[in-house]
């Protein structure tokens, strides 16, 4: 219970102790770093 | 010397050399990026390398705080909680407006990273090369690929597209004034020093300001998609006379309305995804090319 407790507050914790736009500059980061991924690995060949 | 001989000839070197060599065969091989051994990828291996995408868009709504940060909240919850992972998961099985085999068409890699990540879905079935491909998809046969820069020039952006940047713009235009309107008469209606807005009109002004906000954002990105011209994307309009909807059904799920809608090229993104993900399996699983998000007849 207590672990997931503290998974449950983690989010919390990170978003008081980091600034908005570095946690939207994060966000996107990581969507553009997942859209890589997903052309690299994920779609068809046939898709490039 | 006589200690290297020694070491070289140990039983356990004797013993790991091969594995030294040459690598064990239950380790997979690098991939090459030659798109015949990509081909031949397994959809459980593309599912695999999906997964992590899929759990990570799934949370990247947590970043922002319900109740300070709710726009963030709501916008990142819909494009990529929502959005990307339906468009994800309809790449896998070969259906949404990112697989070729519902589209007719090939992305390239800034296409497919801004259609991807932001809540916008493609434009297609416009013009006539666009009608073969729908045409031979409904007769039951499978499209060959088509690059989109290989679309006749008559329907790129811009051109004669009945929305072009002109139209989004302008349209653009009208819900930022209608926003501003809105917001103006609210921030009214909460200063002490004016009198209330009627009953009546307050919800009425939450409703349009809701739709203008949801407009005005999202249609800004598609207008930056098409002002953009050498991403050579054109992309559906999110709101497709939404006051003319008769029901719920008709607005994100069902078909759109003769003689309004003009058919697939003006399609809604929102009601492309709804047909796509849960109307469109249960309906015609055999059929997968029938659940684009602007795709199909």
């Amino acid at each position: 219970m207590g672990a997931a407790a503290s998974l449950l507050s983690a989010p919390a914790a990170w978003r008081a102790a980091t600034p908005f736009p570095t946690r939207a500059g994060l966000c996107a980061s990581v969507a553009f770093v997942q859209a890589l991924w997903v052309y690299a690995t994920v779609a068809p060949p046939h898709v490039r | 010397m006589n200690w290297r001989r020694e070491t070289r000839s140990s039983p356990l070197d004797r013993a790991l050399q091969p594995l030294a060599r040459s690598p064990p065969p239950s380790l997979p091989l690098p991939q090459t990026h030659a798109p015949q051994t990509h081909a031949q990828r397994p959809l459980a291996l593309r599912t695999a390398a999906a997964l992590p995408v899929l759990l990570t868009s799934s949370l990247l709504w947590l970043a922002f705080d319900a109740r300070t940060e709710v726009v963030a909240r709501a916008l990142t919850a819909f494009a990529f909680s929502w959005l990307g992972v339906f468009k994800i998961v309809g790449l896998l099985l070969g259906r949404g407006p990112l697989s070729p085999a519902a589209t007719g068409r090939t992305w390239t890699l800034p296409q497919f990273a801004f259609i991807l990540t932001l809540p916008v879905s493609p434009r297609y079935g416009v013009g006539p090369a666009s009608a073969s491909a729908t045409a031979t998809r409904g007769g039951g046969g499978r499209t060959a690929p088509r690059p989109l820069h290989r679309v006749p020039s008559r329907t790129r952006v811009g051109e004669a597209a009945p929305s072009g940047l002109a139209t989004r713009l302008r349209v653009a235009a009208g819900k930022a004034a209608t926003l501003a309107t809105v917001v103006a008469l609210l921030e009214r209606d909460r200063s002490p020093h004016h009198a209330p807005l009627p009953a009546a009109l307050r919800p009425w002004c939450y409703l349009f300001g809701l739709y203008t906000f949801l407009g005005l954002t999202y249609d800004g990105i598609a207008a930056a998609a098409v002002a953009i011209p050498w991403l050579r994307l054109d992309l559906s309009p999110h709101f497709d006379h939404p006051f003319c909807s008769v029901s719920f059904a008709d607005l994100c799920v069902v078909w759109p309305r003769q003689g309004v809608g003009g058919g697939a090229a003006r399609r809604g993104a929102v009601r492309g995804l709804f047909r796509l993900s849960p109307f469109s399996p249960l309906s015609f699983p055999s059929h997968p090319n029938t659940g684009g998000a602007g795709g199909g007849t």
